[in-house]
């Protein structure tokens, strides 16, 4: 298939993905461009695809196109309701789309009220996403990271509060809190640290993490907390890194560290009791079986097939 | 059919990552990658370079052409200033029309650019008449760690004369805007970044 992919260029998680699926999809045999909804070619050649995938935005030119079209849903839902502007611009696509694909099944009842729509896994690149022997590791047993991209009500607030009743239980325990890039946040949580005396167990509050040194980053802790709710599909990138992953929105059967309820008690329950049955689980493993991209990419292209013309 | 900005899925993520925050539409005008180049020192570069060959070399007066004679099988020289160096010509280099020699093979533009008022009509004149010749500019950077010092006192550092400051891209943009095509660049006279000055080598494109 020539698939070609509309998105937008911007700094985020859905261009990350996005340019997985470019990987994976050109490494399956198809051809792939990379075009921005504005029609700057941004990566491949100039084709007319048979299939387009869109990544929040559509070209017009491309309104007519008989090639197939296929909204990838990044964002989940309750977000694209809560930024005000994404949930309403899906709705307008819908009726130019053949389908839908989203990547939890979460998230599936609300996608398909208004598009046809099917549910691949949630992959990552497990070549960049891999565990790395001889990293320097974060201090602290455990060390647990949090990295996330922090924006509203996605912050490491409840992590934080939850570290104090793990330091209670595992004295060792640390937490260290990367890729903070607002200076409001960082005053914020500096002074949380210093006014409510976290400092024995608040290690690192440290600022923006390249996108290259996110694997390496991840090697060097035990346990990576997120803080996302409740349809969370980001992070997993430490399970492939063989590294631990709790929290409140990855969902997958069978995985024993979710958090069963966003609050500050399950947090630090769920830490602790991973901390103390940390290799329950091989990590690596659980990613290769469940979120490995090449898994995801021929789920994709199966779908894809359906409506070529 | 416009090729693609990026030519790997790698550097398309470098540079989005490079983007920050900024609108994409915003990088791409006004935020330009300098590539990789070594850093020269200009005298015996030019020197080594235009040894043993037939050279032109416009905005001649100085000490560089006299060195370019003793190197050089020949060089015209042109000015606007009165001078008894052999093969040369006074001429005014904004208005008068650019003689055409048969044999050159390298036109000169050494730290002549930055004093004319249109240096674009220079640049089209050597294109047209020299359609074959190596073209080998150099003019002094704008991003010189030379007069940073004197700016940050209010004071600006540069030759009374000169109508314009170059950079890696700005120069760039003057010689594609005039048909020519850089086929070798370097700083110099410094580190790269806040050299002295840039020097390229042009040759004219397709028509």
């Amino acid at each position: 298939m020539q698939i070609v992919k509309q998105m937008r260029q911007e700094k985020s998680g859905l261009e990350r993905t996005c340019l997985e699926h470019a990987k994976y999809e050109a490494r399956a045999g198809h051809v792939v461009a990379i075009r921005e909804p504005q029609g700057q070619l941004l990566w491949g050649q100039d084709f007319e695809p048979d299939v387009l995938t869109i990544h929040s935005q559509m070209s017009p030119t491309f309104y007519h196109e008989k090639a197939a079209k296929v909204f990838i849903c990044h964002g989940e839902p309750l977000s694209s309701v809560g930024n005000g502007v994404s949930f309403k611009a899906v709705l307008d696509l819908a009726p130019l789309m053949d389908c839908f694909i989203c990547m939890r099944t979460a998230e599936y009842p609300v996608w398909n009220l208004i598009k046809r729509t099917y549910v691949t896994r949630k992959g990552v690149d497990l070549e960049v996403f891999t565990p790395i022997e001889g990293v320097q590791k974060l201090e602290g047993e455990p060390a647990i990271l949090y990295y996330e991209n922090q924006r509203g009500v996605r912050n490491p607030l409840y992590p934080l509060c939850a570290m104090a009743q793990v330091w209670k239980k595992l004295p060792r325990a640390r937490l260290h809190v990367f890729n903070i890039t607002d200076q409001k946040q960082a005053e914020t949580w500096g002074t949380f640290v210093k006014q409510c005396k976290l400092w024995p167990f608040v290690r690192t509050l440290s600022g923006p993490v390249k996108h290259a040194d996110v694997a390496g980053l991840l090697n060097r802790a035990d346990i990576v907390v997120s803080a996302l709710y409740p349809l969370s599909a980001r992070g997993i990138e430490a399970l492939a890194c063989g590294r631990a992953y709790v929290s409140a929105g990855y969902d997958e059967p069978g995985y024993p560290w979710r958090v069963p309820e966003y609050s500050v008690e399950a947090f630090a329950d769920t830490l602790i009791a991973c901390a103390e049955n940390w290799d329950k689980i091989n990590y690596r493993t659980w990613a290769e079986e469940r979120h490995n991209e090449a898994d995801a990419t021929a789920e994709r292209l199966a779908i894809y097939e359906r409506y070529v013309p | 059919m416009t090729p693609a900005l990026y030519d790997s899925l790698d550097s398309l993520a470098q540079g989005i990552e490079a983007m920050g925050s900024m609108p994409a539409e915003y990088y791409q005008r006004m935020m330009h990658k300098i590539p990789e180049a070594p850093s020269v020192q200009r005298v015996p570069w030019l020197l080594h370079r235009l040894a043993g060959k037939v050279i032109l070399d416009v905005g001649c007066h100085g000490p560089l052409h006299s060195a370019l004679l003793k190197v050089c099988t020949k060089a015209y020289g042109l000015d606007h200033e009165a001078a008894s160096y052999p093969d040369y010509r006074q001429m005014d280099l904004e208005s008068d029309e650019l003689p055409q020699y048969a044999d050159v093979e390298v036109v000169l533009l050494g730290e002549v650019l930055e004093h004319l008022m249109s240096p674009g009509v220079l640049l089209w004149q050597v294109r047209e008449k020299y359609p074959a010749c190596a073209v080998v500019i150099t003019v002094p950077n704008a991003f010189s760690s030379a007069g940073q010092a004197w700016i940050q006192k209010g004071i600006e550092q540069v030759n009374a004369d000169h109508t314009a400051w170059y950079s890696y891209w700005t120069l760039t943009t003057l010689v594609t805007k005039c048909g020519f095509v850089v086929k070798e660049w370097y700083w110099a006279g410094g580190v790269q970044y806040t050299a002295e000055g840039l020097l390229f080598v042009c040759q004219a494109g397709e028509a």
